[in-house]
């Protein structure tokens, strides 16, 4: 009798550490957010390298455990926490960077120079959506933080989180990849908005052809220009070329292509996996996320409408015509918004081609979140 | 009371619950965050930054070409090895193609026969 008494005791105490009984509300909801996240992922094909590991993240991190067992994101020493560290202390994104200038073609840009001025007008999603979240009670730091997912460059937007705010990292982080994901939701209705249908149809000539020297040089040299300018972006604009000159000096061919297969995919596993580990419901929800969300939106939507108002004006000035459509491409979205533009441009014409075009604003909107990034840190962190 | 009637005075105690309730409105409403830090100056320079460093590379990639047109007299464009297409014999001879064509008509031939 006394065994079955101590049996039911141990039994009961067991019964009290499992996730069952500790489960709240809020972890169940945000384990039903990372299963549609995989949803998403698998059913409609929005983003899948991100929400698939950020999505099953997210069940990870929300499953309850012990506070002793030390297990979570946020516990010191956890596996979860090591992992996290490169979130953390900022060590994910410019690796992410350096594969993205390994497989990153800058050609468009450089036979169409004139449109990287989109990629810049496409920021003031960025500065915007700073003023508007100072206006909401965040602090400077947060608001500069929150801006960036108006850059719509998840990396970018961690980055800087992890520099200024990193309590507000999880949402951020999710803000960002989320709206990244809905691309093709968010940008074709204020595109088609901002643009007239003769607007839509404008055709443009095919780039020029770019030679070798031009690639080689144009890394470093774009280097220098960023980093002495905004030397806050060194690290991510420095990855970024780096990984491009590698690519295209053809020299190094095994180490670019490490960087843009084997090594980019290590981290963004990671860097997907740990993020999604870090939106627990204790941290994740709160009021504040929720104006992250709504601020993320209006951010990512000024960012369009910056573009395509901005390839406008240049029309005015302009005696070859760009299309305005590619200005929304001057989201930093590679290459979702540059898809976005050839959709929406197919829809009025079928054989007009603005791929290519919408590739050019594309790449530089990633130079310019970027430094963005670099300007609100050294601006924040005094 | 007539519009004579009222005094400066008047108008001064007006103006400052007038300035009173705008400052109570633009605590409330979060301006005098934006005020207190900044943001509208950080947004401008921001955005100067953002737009000095991108007109920057486009001036420089458009005088790109013609620099290097300068340029060609004295280092011209050498043509490295890396650059080279594939060499030649990754591609299959015409008698690897013949055994391939042969291979694909037995298979093609013994399926048909096996119905």
């Amino acid at each position: 009798m006394e065994i079955w008494t101590e049996f039911l005791e141990k039994l009961l105490e067991f019964l009290k550490t499992t996730g069952f009984a500790e489960m709240t509300i809020g972890n169940a909801l945000m384990i039903l957010v990372g299963m549609i996240f995989i949803s998403l992922a698998i059913i409609k094909d929005y983003e899948p390298l991100l929400l698939l590991p950020i999505g099953f993240g997210a069940i990870v991190g929300n499953i309850p455990y012990i506070e002793s067992m030390a297990l979570g994101v946020y516990e010191d020493q956890s596996v979860l926490w090591h992992i996290y560290y490169g979130v953390d202390k900022g060590i994910f994104p410019p690796l992410i960077f350096l594969g993205i200038g390994a497989m990153t073609d800058f050609s468009t840009m450089l036979s169409n120079p004139k449109l990287v001025l989109l990629g810049a007008a496409a920021q003031i999603g960025i500065f915007l959506t700073l003023i508007g979240a100072m206006a909401i009670g965040f602090t400077p730091k947060e608001a500069g933080a929150i801006g960036i997912i108006g850059g719509a460059d998840g990396p970018t937007a961690i980055f800087l989180a992890s520099r200024l705010a990193d309590k507000l990292l999880g949402p951020i982080a999710i803000a960002a990849y989320s709206y990244m994901a809905l691309v093709p939701v968010i940008q074709p209705p204020i595109m088609m908005l901002l643009t007239s249908r003769e607007e839509r149809l404008i055709r443009m000539p095919p780039p020029r052809q770019v030679s070798k020297r031009e690639k080689i040089i144009f890394p470093i040299a774009a280097f220098l220009i960023c980093s002495l300018i905004a030397p806050g972006s060194l690290v991510l604009v420095g990855m970024l070329f780096f990984g491009n000159l590698m690519k295209e000096s053809m020299v190094t061919d095994r180490l670019a292509n490490t960087a843009r297969t084997a090594m980019i995919d290590i981290v963004t596993i990671l860097l997907g996996f740990a993020v999604g580990a870090s939106t627990s419901a204790s941290h994740f929800l709160t009021s504040q996320s929720l104006q992250i969300f709504g601020l993320g939106a209006i951010s990512f939507a000024i960012a369009t409408a910056g573009g395509v108002l901005f390839a406008k004006f240049m029309n005015l000035f302009l005696k070859e015509k760009i299309n305005p459509l590619v200005g929304a491409a001057g989201v930093s979205a590679v290459p979702d918004s540059a898809r976005v533009v050839q959709m929406v441009g197919q829809k009025e014409d079928p054989q007009n081609f603005l791929l290519m075009h919408a590739m050019a604003p594309n790449v530089a909107g990633v130079i310019g979140s970027a430094v963005a990034a670099g300007v609100l840190w050294s601006v924040l962190m005094k | 009371m007539s519009q004579s009637d009222v005094s400066p005075s008047d108008f001064q105690l007006k103006g400052s619950k007038l300035t009173g309730q705008i400052l109570i409105f633009a605590e409330s409403s979060g301006l005098q965050n934006v005020v207190d830090g900044q943001a509208v100056g950080i947004a401008i320079t921001g955005m100067l930054i953002v737009f000095s460093a991108l007109v920057l590379i486009t001036i420089f990639i458009t005088a790109l070409p013609k620099i290097l047109d300068l340029l060609d007299p004295y280092l011209p464009a050498v043509e490295h090895p890396h650059a080279a297409p594939t060499p030649a014999e990754s591609l299959p001879s015409d008698e690897e193609k013949i055994v391939a064509a042969i291979g694909f008509v037995l298979h093609h031939e013994m399926q048909r026969a096996s119905r």
